[in-house]
């Protein structure tokens, strides 16, 4: 990359379209999505202007200045630290006041600001009519009218910042009145005059903080013991003063100022409200009073969940046939090469084990385009809010919802951004337990899992079986984060507060790239990690090989019968034979599968595993499976493939398996829909919280797996299943 | 623009949570008992003096419009938002 010119950071509320305005500026794909909080981490793009590159940069979005989470921090941060040459505040212009908060907060920081009025193709119906012009003039900067999700009006915005007239930091000063002014002003003179983080934050803009009670602020400065203690004595003494004659806190007296500077603004002509429009002709809410009805509400929700895998079902078969058709073609191709090492590399590891992951992309693609339908249109929102009322009762709040259905609580999600979106809630304890909770649910790797064992044992209904399972993940996400609540990590449960976005017709272009950028995240993964853990496991159960020993004597068995072959000529008798000489083959090939490393390993510990049913094979599959879960299926492909030699449909060949039966399929669906999460996620476990809790998830998921797939087997055996 | 101490809401103070379907009321201040996490109302737009809709109040969360957009909060923090 060349060397960028300038940086520029694009901040504003949750929501607001930053990403989608990130992404028509750099021509990336960053997840977009019709609720708050989808970004978390800071990204990095480059935008070729006139002027040279330009480095931009996209934030999590905050209400305030006021660091509250963990992605509000990384929003912070970036801008104090990294002092961008100015910043693009993007902001949803149908709720204008409430997104200059943050504005005036930018501008006390001192940052170069240009407005990006965003989603103004909504101000019509909404019956709000913006001067641009106007705001402009009176707030003193560059304001560009943005349709993101068109690209409108995004070049013009990035080449004002730019051009932007302040080419420095300059913080605003804004009155907060008789009350705090005096008391600001003294303390801003001792911050300023002890040289306190000068190069960072402004000293008035310190002084506020110190006010507004932000933690984060106030930590930094007991680095200076007695400059600490001066500020705290005088921001006790405004306190008191505040709380005595105005009954208030001069964190609230601060965001009544900064609210007033803003309706002092708009009041101005910049904001014209048609009232015979607003209010209740609000299409979101006629729609809301149905979707998220008390009662019919959440039938409607489950409704659509069932409805999802309804179609995806259908629809999906068609395709999953195709591929499957291609890969036994690819097969039976690779079969014409001499027998050896290479040929049982191609097909028992390469195409077996990556067949059997890719064959699963059309369902996950059709699953993918569901979700994103959902996330898109606003009704994820619904959810966490209708869900709120039940997660209370297990320790949890509304917040936790959205972590658990980007994790896969709609199957095909992924629980590393799982994990990464609990960042939003703020009470640790809460967020503890979401992220120790989210890996429950049904991810996308885990899908052909269930897949695979329904076709086996319940055909035609895959549908219900997928469901099943996935009311499964939550209710044992529920128990287990009850369990940690009222133990481990016991408290009260904290407040919690989330934006409904408004509900938006999701454009099919945004659609099909996001079902697209998911598909091929997961194609690539497949080609990619999965193929190179296929080819491990693969080498793990080729070798050592069979001694000599043990071989021989089949082989001797096997060359006679050959013999035999070559002189019969009776259609029976060469029937018979050539039975024989393939059970024989069978038997090589698990004789060999039992003696390689892989199979001593899901050996050795079978005979506890036996307890839920699952056989060594089974039990290399699921070691795999600590890897990526995509592994199971291609192991279990793999070990099939490897110990049976008729090339059947892979559904039915499992079906047809020693040692396989319902309750044994029941019993693997649930531990692999609970056992330890995929190491990619224990790392993002460990990021969020620590190495411990990390340890701990892997551990805790497994043995609560294994408990209730043990509970499962044995109960499905006694009745016979 | 007004913060009260918790012993004012103690009784006959109407809070958020005590407004029905389709009632609009002001905000008159937020009270105590629930500390920092207030700031985050104000920073969402519940400040005392503002105008507040409620959407839903069905027993779980309450939905509410405020400043034009619509928040979801928990009843312990509707408690906390005092109303006249
Ligand atoms: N009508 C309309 N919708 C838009 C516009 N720009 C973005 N959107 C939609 O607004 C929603 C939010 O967009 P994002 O880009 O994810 O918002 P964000 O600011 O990055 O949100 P966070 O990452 O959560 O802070 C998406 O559903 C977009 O499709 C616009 O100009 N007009
Ligand atoms: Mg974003």
């Amino acid at each position: 990359m060349s060397e960028a010119i300038a940086t520029i950071a694009l901040a504003g509320n949750p929501n607001a379209g930053k990403t989608t305005l990130f992404n028509a500026l750099t021509g990336s794909r960053q997840h977009v999505g019709n609720y708050p909080g989808i970004t978390v981490e800071k990204k990095e793009g480059f935008v070729d202007m006139p002027s040279g590159t330009v480095r931009v940069i996209d934030l999590p979005g905050t209400y305030s200045m006021t660091a509250y989470s963990q992605e509000e921090l990384v929003a912070r941060d970036f801008l104090v630290k990294e002092r961008p040459q100015g910043i693009i505040n993007v902001i949803d212009a149908t709720s204008l006041e409430r997104n200059l908060y943050l504005t005036v907060q930018f501008l006390e920081l001192g940052i170069p600001v240009t407005l990006a009025l965003n989603m103004v193709d909504a101000l019509e119906s909404k019956g709000i009519r913006i001067d641009s012009d106007r705001l402009a003039d009176l707030m003193r900067l560059p304001v560009v009218r943005t349709v993101a999700r068109s690209g409108l009006g995004v070049r013009e915005a990035l080449q004002a910042a730019l051009t932007h007239p302040r080419q420095s930091w300059e913080p605003l000063f804004i009155s907060y009145g008789p009350d705090l002014d005096p008391v600001l002003g003294e303390m801003t003179k001792l911050i300023s005059n002890a040289g306190f983080l000068a190069d960072t934050y402004p000293p008035r803009w310190l002084a506020l903080k110190f006010l507004e009670n932000d933690l984060v602020v106030r930590q930094l400065f007991e680095a200076d013991y007695e400059l600490h203690r001066r500020l705290r004595d005088m921001a006790d003494e405004v306190a008191r003063h505040c709380e005595k004659t105005l009954k208030t806190q001069p964190e609230f007296l601060i965001a009544d100022y900064r609210y007033g500077y803003i309706s002092s603004i708009l009041r101005q002509g910049v904001l014209t409200v048609m009232p015979d429009l607003q209010g209740r002709a609000d299409l979101s809410d006629k729609i809301d009073a149905v979707l998220t009805h008390q009662v019919a509400g959440p039938a409607i929700m489950l409704a659509i969940l069932y409805g999802l895998f309804s179609v995806t079902f259908t629809l999906g078969e068609i395709p999953m046939g195709w591929v499957e058709t291609a890969f036994a073609w690819l097969a039976e191709l690779a079969g014409k090469m001499p027998p050896g090492l290479t040929r049982s590399l191609i097909i028992d590891g390469i195409i077996a084990g990556v067949g059997g992951v890719l064959g699963f992309v059309p369902l996950i693609l059709i699953m993918f385009l569901g979700i994103t339908f959902l996330e898109d249109s606003g009704y994820m929102a619904r959810m966490a809010y209708m869900l709120d009322r039940v997660f209370r009762i297990f320790g949890l709040h509304g917040s936790s919802v959205v972590p658990f259905i980007i994790s896969g609580g709609i199957p095909g999600g992924c629980a590393v951004p799982g994990v990464m979106a609990a960042r939003t809630l703020r009470s640790p304890k809460e967020k503890l337990a979401t992220l120790l909770t989210a890996p429950f649910m049904a991810c996308g790797a885990k899908v052909p899992v269930f897949i695979l064992l329904a076709a086996a044992f319940f055909p035609e209904h895959g549908a219900r079986v997928m469901f099943l399972i996935t009311l499964a993940g939550w209710a044992a996400a529920l128990v287990a984060a009850k369990m940690m609540r009222s133990t481990i990590i016991r408290g009260p449960s904290t407040p919690f507060v989330m934006e409904l976005p408004p509900y938006r017709m999701p454009t099919a272009m945004g659609l099909v790239l996001h079902t697209w950028e998911r598909g091929w995240q997961y194609i690539r993964k497949a080609g990619t990690v999965i193929l190179a853990i296929a080819v491990l496991i693969w080498a793990m159960m080729t070798f050592p090989g069979l001694p000599q020993e043990i071989a021989a004597p089949y082989e001797a068995e096997m060359a006679g019968i050959q013999e035999q072959l070559q002189a019969e000529t009776g259609e029976a008798a060469r029937g018979e034979l050539e039975a024989s000489l393939a059970a024989l083959e069978r038997r090589l090939k698990e004789e060999a599968l039992t003696h390689s490393l892989a199979g001593r390993l899901g050996q050795a510990i079978e005979p506890v595993t036996a307890w839920a049913g699952f056989d060594w094979r089974t039990n290399i599959a699921l070691l795999g499976g600590i890897a990526a879960k995509e592994v199971i299926v291609s192991t279990l492909a793999t070990a099939h493939s490897m110990s049976d030699a008729e090339n059947t449909d892979f559904a039915a060949r499992i079906a047809a398996a020693p040692g396989w039966n319902t309750s044994v399929a029941v019993s693997l669906m649930i531990f692999v829909l609970l056992y330890s999460p995929c190491f990619v996620t224990v790392v993002a476990i460990a990021r969020e919280a620590s190495w411990g809790w990390a340890a701990f998830s892997v551990v805790f998921n497994t043995a609560f797996a294994f408990a209730l797939a043990t509970a499962t087997y044995q109960l499905g055996m006694s009745m016979g299943w | 623009m007004f913060f009260c101490k918790t012993k004012d809401t103690a009784d006959g103070v109407r809070t958020l949570n005590d407004l029905k379907d389709g009632e609009k009321a002001v905000v008159r201040c937020l009270s105590r008992s629930q500390g920092c996490h207030l700031s985050k109302l104000t920073a969402m737009g519940i400040t005392p003096g503002t105008e507040i809709e409620m959407l839903s109040n069905s027993g779980g969360p309450l939905l509410v419009l405020v400043r034009s957009s619509r928040l979801c909060l928990c009843r312990s923090l509707g408690q906390a938002v005092v109303v006249e």
